[in-house]
């Protein structure tokens, strides 16, 4: 049979030949350039429009290219935007802004209070279709335009969190002119204020921003003015996570950004390369504890778990160090952030075990599962594709098997998922990622109101959670008291077991040594593309 | 067989001899003998596995994460500390057994599939063969593929998918032999006698048309073993946390550059049970074919 293949054994040396041309054949450096840098990260949505997509590219990328009212510095605080100040009324339902007078869009129209209210009113209009900005928008009542450059807008009820949505680039200015004449096509055509301009967008291949000759307005944040540094962004998407590592290190890419922890540890090896991390705020990764299904409707079972698991050497193993162990439902680097829950759950599997055996948990048979009534523990959890829920679902599998839980795990659709979780099928369900503040980041996924509809799988029923997080979201001026009553919440949260967190997000960012002056902002996870530069320049 | 049939037919030689012939001729292949050692090594370190290694191939030891090759850990560990080497061993069991399960359900339809055809022909021969070829319109991982699509991910769909799959092959080369074995004169003796159609089907045609099948079992099972670890590396095979080669891959393919070790080996054990059942079918197709009879 082997004799069959001896055709092939001559061109084995031209097989060793080609190959080695391939290797060394030098494909056009983006290096070569020295004013453009070139970039790669996740594969954004067909349309990359700040009020329609959810996707992080909209801050990575398109905050280059717009702008908002607000910004936050590094320390959270509210500095003007492109409006130069604003005031809050005293029942904290309205809110003046005076623009600024100097700012024209890229594709030459000026921005004014008409611009603003088109923006306000476009998101309004987008409805379900936004899946982002929309949420991020309180219940306007009314916008008035003052004068060309005062507008004030009035709201129903009072919203904290206002500014802070406002800061994002989800709510950012787009140009009304381009929007009219391009309609459906807007995201090839797209028009902000920013330093960067659009200029290409291949969907699901590259994206790129040429420099803002005319920008001339760039907020306090940063530390100069005028034009940004670079003249050219390329942005080239690297859907498969683990070949950005190998393209920063061939030098086909200067940034590589959501790089995987274990890649991470091996670019950091490399000593014309630096490994960057972003913590992010907002929601960390956890697994729901379903407070209405058997086994985890006993919240004796729902604490053991709590116990059993390990998350800190999960986290160490899988992420390589690089995240932070979550604590609690809000990562630790997000404002109002409940550090007492630090420590409330010590990995015990003496004192699992011993509330297993209270509940009436007991290996009756000696096969290491427990039972109670004839019925095993088995506890029933949903496994999704992202935030390597794999690694940490099978890590859990064994860490609870060891204390008698027998862990079910089925792979699902992030659709039936959702379905799975509204409908109240599965005992845990991963969850992460979402939202930036206390505001987006609990009531979404803990109010009652969202169990049957929306993310609260924990389904959750208690008055006095519900009342924290209404009550809250409507402080507008007393920060101190907000932050105590979400840390109430985050605390009433834990001590109900309602969820097993993980760990925090963290964005790793692979960059070459000639890149100067790129910072992620943890707060909107604003990258400084304006103050980016190259180090020969 | 009825021997008395078979003799009083001119072309079909005594089955006796032609399986004494086709073993000898099948030991005295050294491919075929390495490649059937390294099929019963497989076999029995799948069975005892559990005598085989120390370590459970589920429990995790974060602590020792991603550890290199060691007299401790054969193979090394994966990410969340699982000892490679057992589940190695343990994978070959779910991968070994979905490829001979999805061979046998493809053997079972496309044999019968193939005898009904061939038998009775006509429009029976022609909706059977149309509907084969309609399957043989798409390449057998697509098909496979898109079965997984309507029944869901999991071993046995993976089962049923890959073994649906495989039908059409079997169920034309049975067929194109019973056309033949039907003409023969002791199909029309034992019609004669009054044997109805499935007991000709089954005493007089069946035995006759399964060596070349034995053939296709053996050359098919790498195919049905490559797809089924296929389908588990696109994740729709084997169930969390089952332990399967193709899905091992799967989770050590980040981990390539930091930590080749978690795919190399289940790598390797994947290329040696289908390099060895491919070597296999060939040495078996020479061993009963008739023209290369000394």
């Amino acid at each position: 049979m082997l004799k069959k293949l001896g055709f092939a054994v001559p061109l084995l040396p031209l097989l060793v030949v080609c190959t080695i041309l391939v290797a060394c054949s030098t494909e056009r450096s983006p290096l070569d350039d020295s004013n453009s840098i070139v970039l790669s990260s996740n594969k954004p949505g067909v349309r990359l429009d700040p009020h329609l997509d959810v996707k992080w590219e909209v801050l990575y990328i398109l905050s280059a290219v717009y702008e908002t009212l607000v910004y936050q510095d590094a320390g959270g605080n509210f500095v003007p935007g492109l409006a130069t100040e604003w005031i809050v009324g005293d029942d904290g339902k309205s809110y003046a802004f005076t623009l600024r007078e100097d700012v024209r869009f890229h594709d030459g129209s000026p921005f004014n209070a008409e611009v603003v209210k088109f923006n306000i009113e476009r998101i309004q209009s987008l409805g379900p279709r936004s899946l982002k900005a929309r949420s991020l928008l309180p219940d306007v009542k009314s916008i008035e335009i003052l004068d060309e450059y005062n507008i004030r807008i009035d709201l129903n009820e009072p919203n904290g969190f206002f500014l802070f949505g406002l800061s994002l680039p989800y709510l950012s200015m787009v140009s009304p002119t381009a929007v009219q004449t391009w309609g459906d096509e807007y995201h090839q055509h797209q028009s902000g204020t920013g330093p960067f301009m659009f200029e290409e967008y291949l969907v699901g291949d590259r994206y790129t921003l040429v420099r803002n000759p005319n920008y001339d307005w760039a907020p306090q944040i940063y530390n100069h003015d005028g034009p940004a540094y670079l003249e050219k962004i390329t942005w080239h998407f690297l859907a498969e996570p683990s070949t950005r590592a190998p393209a920063l290190l061939a030098g086909d890419v200067d940034v590589a950004v959501d790089l995987l922890p274990t890649d991470a540890q091996y670019v950091m090896d490399s000593p014309e390369h630096t490994v960057s991390i972003a913590n992010l705020t907002g929601q960390p990764a956890f697994w729901y504890l379903n407070t209405q299904l058997a086994p985890t409707n006993d919240i004796r079972v729902r604490r053991a778990i709590l116990h059993g698991a390990d998350m800190q050497i999960a986290v160490t193993a899988i992420k390589r160090g690089f995240n932070r162990v979550s604590h609690g439902p809000m990562a630790s680097v997000t404002p109002d952030y409940a550090s007492q829950l630090e420590g409330m759950y010590p990995h015990d599997p003496e004192l699992a075990i011993s509330l297993l055996e209270q509940a009436g948990w007991l290996d009756t048979d000696g096969d290491g599962t427990r039972e109670k009534d004839g019925m095993p523990l088995v506890v029933l959890m949903s496994m999704v594709n992202w935030g390597q829920s794999r690694e940490f679902s099978e890590l859990l599998y064994s860490q609870l098997k060891a204390i008698g839980i027998e862990l079910q795990i089925e792979m699902m659709d992030y659709g039936v998922q959702v379905e799975a979780g509204q409908r109240g099928r599965k005992n845990m369900l991963f969850m992460g990622g979402s939202g930036h503040s206390a505001f987006d980041t609990l009531k979404p996924f803990f109010h009652s109101d969202n169990a049957e509809q929306g993310f609260a799988w924990a389904k959750y029923q208690d008055p006095e959670l519900d009342r924290l997080l209404d009550e809250a979201a409507l402080l507008t001026g007393d920060v101190g008291k907000r932050t105590e009553m979400y840390e109430q919440a985050q605390t009433l949260i834990m001590e109900q077991a309602l969820i097993l967190p993980i760990y925090d997000y963290a964005l790793l960012i692979g960059v070459s040594n000639r890149v100067k002056g790129l910072e992620w902002r943890s707060v909107g996870l604003v990258p400084t593309f304006y103050e980016m530069y190259l180090e020969n320049q | 067989m009825d021997r008395t049939m078979a003799d009083s037919s001119e072309t079909v030689a005594n089955p006796q001899s032609l399986t004494r012939i086709a073993l000898i001729r099948l030991l005295e292949d050294r491919i075929a003998l390495s490649c059937i050692g390294v099929l019963l090594l497989f076999f029995f370190l799948a069975v005892g596995a559990a005598y085989l290694t120390p370590y459970d191939p589920y429990h995790a030891s974060p602590e020792e994460s991603l550890l290199p090759p060691s007299w401790s850990h054969l193979m090394g560990t994966d990410l969340i500390g699982r000892d490679v080497f057992s589940r190695v061993l343990f994978g070959a069991r779910i991968s070994m057994l979905i490829g001979f399960i999805s061979v046998g359900i493809s053997a079972t339809i496309g044999v019968t599939l193939g005898l009904i055809a061939g038998y009775y022909g006509r429009f029976v021969d022609t909706i059977i063969m149309r509907f084969i070829d309609t399957l043989m319109a798409f390449p057998g991982i697509l098909l496979a593929l898109t079965i997984i699509a309507l029944l869901g991910p999991g071993i046995l769909n993976v089962m049923i998918a890959v073994g649906i799959g495989g039908v059409p092959s079997y169920a034309r080369l049975v067929r194109g032999s019973t056309l033949s074995i039907k003409e023969e004169v002791y199909i029309d003796a034992a019609r004669s006698v009054g044997a109805r159609d499935w007991r000709i089907m089954r005493d007089h045609i069946l035995p006759n048309a399964f060596p070349p099948v034995l053939v296709l079992i053996s050359m098919s099972y790498g195919w049905a073993f490559l797809s089924a670890a296929s389908l588990s590396f696109l994740g729709l095979g084997a169930e969390s946390p089952a332990v399967e080669w193709g899905a091992m891959l799967n989770d050590s393919r980040a981990l390539l550059w930091v930590a080749p070790w978690t795919a190399i080996f289940p790598g390797i054990a994947i290329m040696c049970v289908v390099l060895s059942t491919n070597l296999l079918g060939d040495s078996l197709r020479d061993a009963i074919d008739p023209r290369l009879r000394q």
